[in-house]
């Protein structure tokens, strides 16, 4: 690789490949040639297209944190990273939208969107101030936020989150990315600036490219811009502990939830481990093998009734135990969830996360089938009752546990399978990928996704090898 | 292959009754609820996917396009066969084949009636939220196509939002499931890129929604304005007060004048506009929130604010406001919407803009539109058996995308772009943008067999 | 008619159409046939293609002319209020003209000119039905002179089926002591299925003919069993005497307190025919009189009132495409049995032939009545 053709169009102080760097940059145990941090989209353009040009294999980096979803790259020469694409381009409160560059950390983002004056919709011409008294009728509140919680906030960019669709247990009440992308602007894998969508909320002209860019890996574009949609702060929020011994309660109180009016923003089944995980020290341990954290949300009228209302269906499961959290604890709470994998591995262990999507219907028997497989040792579940969706955290020795993960993930898959879904290794060292798909076998709709790839990067440069079925 | 051995393949395939091709049927199945008309080759009525298939690597062997009809009432000209060859029209695949209630999961065939479905799940305590104001006739296979909106979208989100698998026919005939049932398929989101591509990337067959509870409690007002502009600022007041009504729905003075001669669905004939705000969810705090939303109204003027009493007034207000597009021909024979779409602080200035395009043409303008979305459409009334008139209302219609363009909006909210509004493409995208588009297109549809002449416009060479 | 005065007549009406297909769903034809040429919306824009020239008035039409049912149910969906059903007549008519309708009606507009009834039988039969009344005088129906004239109409006169109802309304208006008579073999054809048949101008004379012997009984009133006659009257006769349906003057009675209507324990629902409901707007009487019956249990359609959906015997379609009528027969049953009820209502004595006799063709069992029969079986309860 000739570094000098980097130089033709950077400045040098964003080319690196001094060893260190490029050691911090390796991908799964594969060093790249070279280190890229660009400043803006046209030199993201310039990078791409001379990467084609000379045939390198790119991947883009946000800040590191999921670097490990994917299988180990095929071919890596250049890493892009998009450290510098860090501009938050607006926020306008009245429109609820945001328009970030993908290098911005929603932490970030969200504690400005926190802060935003709560900035009453004036009409333009006339004296702002004195319509300002009547415009405004006393909210009491202030500030808008980004409906997503993926793991790890304080760290993952936009770009990130929307290459990995990452998502945390609001989901459930607020969607996907793909339901909150109004807009994104990208580097194509031939380095053309794509600009799709905007500020409108609904907006279908033209095709929906967004879509396909979320969960992408990087593998057709390198997100520039994005702008997404905005909610206004809720007015209260509450978590609700519930706890049980036995699953049938846990699946039976869950249901009673579900199938009533109420509206929690996450409803979360955690073991014993997982909730170890999540608990603050001022929060004694349940005493029941299961807890089940319920997310509410809303006006204040609306989140004292969904208090009452869930306390008495735990009562009809025979709950064990009660728990209601206040705002405060109600925020570190689902923080130390999101952060949960970072605090547990020590020396010589790693962590290992699968995640497995599958039928509602059948959240006991998934439930169940992986509690019998769980290992002895650590090992963390955490699962979206009103999703279909499962998470496990097992802890490893890194040199002598990687085959019976590997017979683990192996299993836990099958069971998703089996209940209509897939099973995906979110996390896992680059000797356990070896041994286990991090896909799972890919579909017969697959044959388009081939195309797709193969049509916008002819030259395979983005990311190859990494997502599924090789792509 | 001569028209006529092509005939008779497709009898084979289908059936003797449910392939068209007399001179009178083509004609027939040569619009959609835009003004221009084309003419297929042939028509046919498939039953199930199997038939689909067939019929479509037939025309992929045979080098014909191929063109998805549900009840076209595309405002676009989505359906037309421009380029002639097959039309497929999904009236016999109108099947509700599964409400799973647990999953909250419904599957259906594409010619499923929107309304139909709406009316299958509620009996279920559930609902399917896209509710566009042509739900009564609509096919879910065209909400797909067009990625439908409506009223109820400010809250619930479009038709994508709720799309969770397609079944879909590709270009040779193959068949392929996208999405499905259970959350997080690992892969690219087709389904997400499939909705709303006007049939031009693959012919959908299935379709697996989402379904929701039904609120616990609903409450309709209806605030009656002086003026436009006082209703919309009401809109961007209401929003950034940090509350998201169900609905927030606009109607101007024209559009209320039109319903109340057709329906009488009790809105005040001398106002201005009209705004009908719903919301909906648990009953507490309901009452505060809508107190809130009353002072909001009087801030800005309102005249009066009344609260439907009943489920049977508040279906009167929204049977208005579904007929509001009909029920303007009343006044002209024919009407052009445009779809623009802008933030909705713009609402106002764009608003009076097109009063002033109005004014400029000589042309009478309804409004009638998702005001909480920013989704505008309005009406051009004119008459399409006046040659010139009709030249008149394209320029203006053109230019009044062009308004929303600038105010940091877009061309098409609901409607999609069809073969209306190909030209106006380039107000918001650049050839690069076009360029990565027909990618996706060559992807699903190398031989260009779906749709052809529809969302994309050429590439300039 | 011929395309000139076609463009003349509905040119600005068929212009109001936007093909929004709003009336899709609501057309029973479409529903079966579920092709474009079985809709509203395509009716339509065959008559405009046909005035603008785009469409030449030929055989090939005939096919989506000659189905409609004339029911209307689409105009009442449509928000503009495109009159489709009439456009479709004077399509009829444009095509009668070129020769390109169905045969058939040759051979009915013959038969009418003939028989001056639309069975073919001796029109001094017409009062056949008489064989079933009981305890009603043959002189009372036989006056040169009264207060009301009850015109009984082609399908009750002749129709073995159908001849209940007029002997049951008969029987009825006698015990309510009310002065009425009948015109007997001098009642021709009201001329409905011409209109029908697209020969709107061969009604001239059975009208004239009509109107001028119901003037010679000197009738203040006349008094309609069937839907069809009744709107015939009201839209193209031209009479200051006052026109009432069967259902109408039942309610009368029912409020007069002049019948003596004993309990029946059954639920039933109601049929709005076409031409009583939609076409005339007469929803609530027949109402009216089922609930004054006691004991009797109502339960209605799904479609009921403005959106009844037609039973399938409108628009002459039983004569052109049987298949379609019996189809729409079958979906209307389905209905019906949707509700629970055992019994189906109806003011009308071609919708009840055409339910039943599709359900008995399909072995369905369901009964089915007149308004009059029901309330005179009420009345003969112990
Ligand atoms: C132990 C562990 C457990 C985790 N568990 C979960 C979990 O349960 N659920 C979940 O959703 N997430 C999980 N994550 C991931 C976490 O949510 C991510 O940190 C975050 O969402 C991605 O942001 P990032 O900036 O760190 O992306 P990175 O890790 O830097 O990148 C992630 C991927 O996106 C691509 N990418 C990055 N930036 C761009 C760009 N601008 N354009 C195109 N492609 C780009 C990269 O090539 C890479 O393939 C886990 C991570 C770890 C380490
Ligand atoms: C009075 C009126 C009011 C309307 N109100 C709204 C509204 O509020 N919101 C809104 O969003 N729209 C509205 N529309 C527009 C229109 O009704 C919608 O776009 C609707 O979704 C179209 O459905 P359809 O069944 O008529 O589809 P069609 O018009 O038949 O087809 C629409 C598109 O989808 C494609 N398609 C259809 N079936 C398939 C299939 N099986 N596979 C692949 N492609 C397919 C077609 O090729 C075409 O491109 C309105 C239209 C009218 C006339
Ligand atoms: S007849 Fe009326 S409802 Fe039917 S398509 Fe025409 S305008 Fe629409
Ligand atoms: S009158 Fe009845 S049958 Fe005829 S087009 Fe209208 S709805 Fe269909």
């Amino acid at each position: 690789m000739d570094i000098k053709l980097l130089h033709g169009i950077l400045n040098p102080q964003m080319v690196s490949s001094d060893t260190a760097t490029l050691t911090r940059f390796s991908v799964d145990g594969v060093v790249p040639e070279a280190v890229v941090c660009p400043a803006n989209l046209s030199q993201v353009s310039e990078v791409i297209k001379l990467a084609n040009r000379e045939k390198w294999a790119v991947t883009p980096w946000g800040s590191g944190t999921k670097m490990e979803i994917g299988q180990v790259p095929k071919r890596l020469d250049l890493v892009l990273c998009a450290s510098r694409l860090d501009k938050i381009i607006d926020i306008d409160v009245a429109n609820l939208t945001v328009t970030a560059q993908a290098g911005v950390k929603l932490g970030d983002l969200q504690d400005l969107l926190g802060g935003a004056e709560n900035r009453c919709f004036f009409p333009l011409e006339g004296d702002l101030k004195a319509q300002a008294d009547y415009m405004c009728s006393g909210r009491d509140y202030k500030g808008v936020f980004l409906p997503l919680d993926p793991p790890f906030p304080d760290k993952a960019t936009l770009g990130g989150i929307i290459a990995t669709n990452s998502t945390g247990p609001k989901r459930l009440r607020y969607g996907l990315p793909r339901d909150l992308i109004l807009g994104v602007r990208y580097v194509s894998p031939t380095g053309e600036i794509i600009g799709m969508g905007g500020k409108t909320v609904k907006n279908v002209s033209g095709y929906d490219v967004s879509k396909i860019m979320i969960g992408s890996l990087g593998t057709l574009g390198i997100i520039g811009d994005i702008t997404l949609r905005l909610l206004p702060l809720p007015e209260q929020i509450a978590t609700i502990l519930v706890s049980f011994n036995e699953l049938t309660a846990v699946t039976g109180f869950a249901k009673r939830v579900l199938n009533s009016k109420l509206l929690p923003t996450s409803l979360e089944v955690l073991n014993r481990d997982g909730y170890s995980l999540s608990a603050s020290t001022d929060l004694k341990a349940p005493s029941g093998r299961w807890c089940v954290a319920v997310g509410i949300e809303g006006f204040s009228e609306e989140v004292k009734r969904e208090i009452t209302d869930l306390k008495d269906m735990a009562h009809f499961e025979k709950a064990i135990e009660m728990a209601e959290l206040d705002s405060d604890s109600t925020i570190v709470f689902w923080k130390n969830l999101a952060n949960c994998a970072l605090t547990l591995p020590k020396d010589g262990e790693t962590v290992v996360k699968f995640k497995a999507g599958f039928l509602i219907s059948n959240f006991p028997e998934v439930l169940e089938a992986w509690t019998n497989i769980l290992p002895d040792n650590f090992c963390a579940l955490t699962a979206s009752a009103g999703l279909g969706l499962a998470c496990a955290y097992l802890v490893i020795k890194t040199d002598s546990d990687i085959e019976k993960a590997a017979r683990l993930g192996k299993a836990f898959r099958e069971t998703a399978e089996n209940y209509g879904g897939s099973m995906v290794v979110e996390f896992a060292p680059a000797t356990l990928k070896q041994k286990l798909d991090q896909w799972g076998s890919p579909h017969a709709d697959f044959v388009l996704m081939r195309r797709i790839k193969d049509s916008l990067d002819p030259l395979n440069v983005l990311n190859p090898g990494r997502f599924l079925g090789g792509i | 292959m001569e028209i006529d051995a092509l005939r008779q393949r497709l009898k084979e395939i289908v059936g003797e009754d449910y392939v068209l091709s007399s001179s009178v049927d083509l004609m027939l199945y040569g619009y959609d609820a835009y003004l221009e008309m084309s003419r297929p080759d042939v028509v046919v009525i498939p039953e199930n996917t199997e038939q689909v298939s067939q019929i479509v690597r037939l025309a992929c062997e045979e080098g014909i396009p191929v063109t998805a009809r549900g009840s076209a009432t595309s405002l676009s000209g989505g359906p037309v066969p421009l380029k002639g060859g097959i039309v497929i029209h999904f009236s016999r695949m109108n099947r509700i084949l599964e409400i799973d209630t647990v999953n909250k999961r419904a599957r259906v065939e594409p010619g499923v009636i929107t309304l139909d479905l709406q009316t299958a799940v509620a009996k279920k305590g559930l609902q399917y939220a896209p509710d566009p104001a042509s739900q009564k006739t609509s096919t879910m296979g065209g909400n797909v196509g067009e990625n439908s909106g409506g009223p109820h979208c400010l809250k619930y989100g479009v038709t994508t939002n709720h799309t969770m698998g397609l079944k879909i026919v590709l270009y040779d005939g193959e068949v392929v499931d996208t999405g499905g049932k259970a959350p997080d398929r690992p892969g690219y989101d087709l389904t997400g890129l499939l909705v709303g591509s006007e049939g031009t990337l693959g012919i959908v067959t299935e379709i697996t929604v989402r379904l929701i509870e039904q609120p616990e409690a609903i409450k309709t007002l209806l605030g009656i304005f002086e003026t436009i502009e006082d209703a919309s600022n009401t809109v961007s007041a209401i929003i950034a007060e940090g509350i998201v009504p169900a609905t927030l729905e606009m109607m101007d003075r024209l559009v209320i004048k039109a319903v109340e001669e057709s329906v009488h669905a009790g809105y005040p004939q001398d106002a201005e506009a009209v705004l009908i705000i719903e919301l909906d969810g648990l009953k507490d705090g309901m009452e505060r929130i809508s107190d809130r939303i009353i002072k909001i109204c009087l801030a800005n003027k309102v005249r009066e604010v009344k609260v439907a009493k009943d489920e049977a007034e508040r279906n009167t207000l929204w049977t208005g406001r579904r007929g509001a597009f009909g029920a303007v021909s009343r006044l002209r024979p024919n009407y052009m919407v445009c779809d623009g779409t802008v933030p909705r602080t713009k609402l106002p200035e764009v608003l009076r803009k097109v009063t002033e395009i109005g004014r400029e043409y000589n042309l009478p303008i309804g409004n009638v539109f998702h005001a909480g979305d920013g989704n505008l459409h309005p009406l051009i009334l004119f008459d399409c058996r006046d040659e010139e008139e009709t030249a008149r209302v394209r320029e203006a219609g053109t230019k009044i995308l062009r308004l929303c363009v600038d105010a940091g909006g877009t061309i098409s909210g609901e409607h999609g772009i069809g073969l209306e509004k190909l030209h106006e493409m380039s107000f918001i995208f650049s050839q690069d943008d076009i360029a990565a588009m027909w990618k996706l297109k060559n992807a699903f549809d190398p031989v260009g067999g779906f749709n052809p002449g529809k969302v994309l416009p050429p590439l300039a060479s | 008619m011929n395309i000139v005065q076609l463009k003349k007549l509905q040119y600005e009406e068929v212009a109001k159409c936007t093909r929004c297909g709003f009336c899709l769903p609501n057309c029973p034809t479409y529903a079966v046939r579920r092709n474009e040429a079985s809709t509203p919306r395509g009716r339509n824009a065959i008559t405009r293609a046909v005035i603008e020239g785009r469409l030449e008035l030929s055989a090939d039409l005939a096919e989506a002319i000659f189905t409609c049912l004339g029911c209307g149910a689409c105009t009442k969906a449509c928000f503009p209020a495109v009159n489709t059903k009439d456009l479709v007549f004077s399509d009829r008519s444009c095509l009668t003209e070129v020769h390109a309708n169905p045969k058939i009606f040759e051979k009915l507009s013959e038969a009418l000119n003939e028989y001056h009834n639309i069975s073919e039988d001796d029109n001094e039969d017409r009062a056949e039905w008489q064989e079933y009344l009981k305890d009603v005088p043959g002189e009372f129906l036989e006056k040169d002179h009264a207060d009301i004239v009850y015109f009984v109409g082609c399908v009750a006169s002749f129709f073995p089926m159908a001849q209940k109802i007029p002997a049951d309304f008969a029987t009825i208006m006698y015990h309510a002591g009310l002065d009425f008579t009948i015109l007997g073999g001098d009642e021709w054809c009201c001329g409905f299925p011409l209109i029908g048949a697209g020969m709107p101008e061969k009604v001239t004379e059975l009208k004239n003919h009509n109107v001028e012997k119901l003037k010679s009984v000197g009738a203040k009133k006349a008094v309609f069993s069937c839907p069809s006659c009744l709107h015939t009257w009201k839209h193209l006769y031209d009479t200051d005497i006052e026109l009432l349906h069967a259902s109408q003057l039942l309610r009368d009675l029912v409020s007069q307190n002049k019948l003596d209507l004993k309990p029946l324990e059954l639920k039933v629902t109601y049929h709005d025919p076409c031409d009583l409901g939609r076409n005339t707007g007469v929803f609530e009487e027949p109402r009216e009189v089922i609930k004054s019956i006691p004991g009797i249990e109502l339960v209605e359609l799904p479609n009921n009132r403005n959106m009844s959906v037609c039973c399938g015997g409108g628009g002459n379609v039983e004569m052109v495409a049987p298949d379609l009528s019996a189809a729409i027969a079958q979906r209307k049953i389905e209905e019906i049995l949707s509700t629970g009820a055992n019994t189906v209502i109806s003011s009308c004595q071609q919708c009840l032939r055409t339910i039943v006799t599709s359900a008995r063709r399909q072995n369905i069992e369901l009964n089915a009545m007149d308004l009059t029969q029901l309330v005179m079986k009420s009345l003969s309860q112990k």
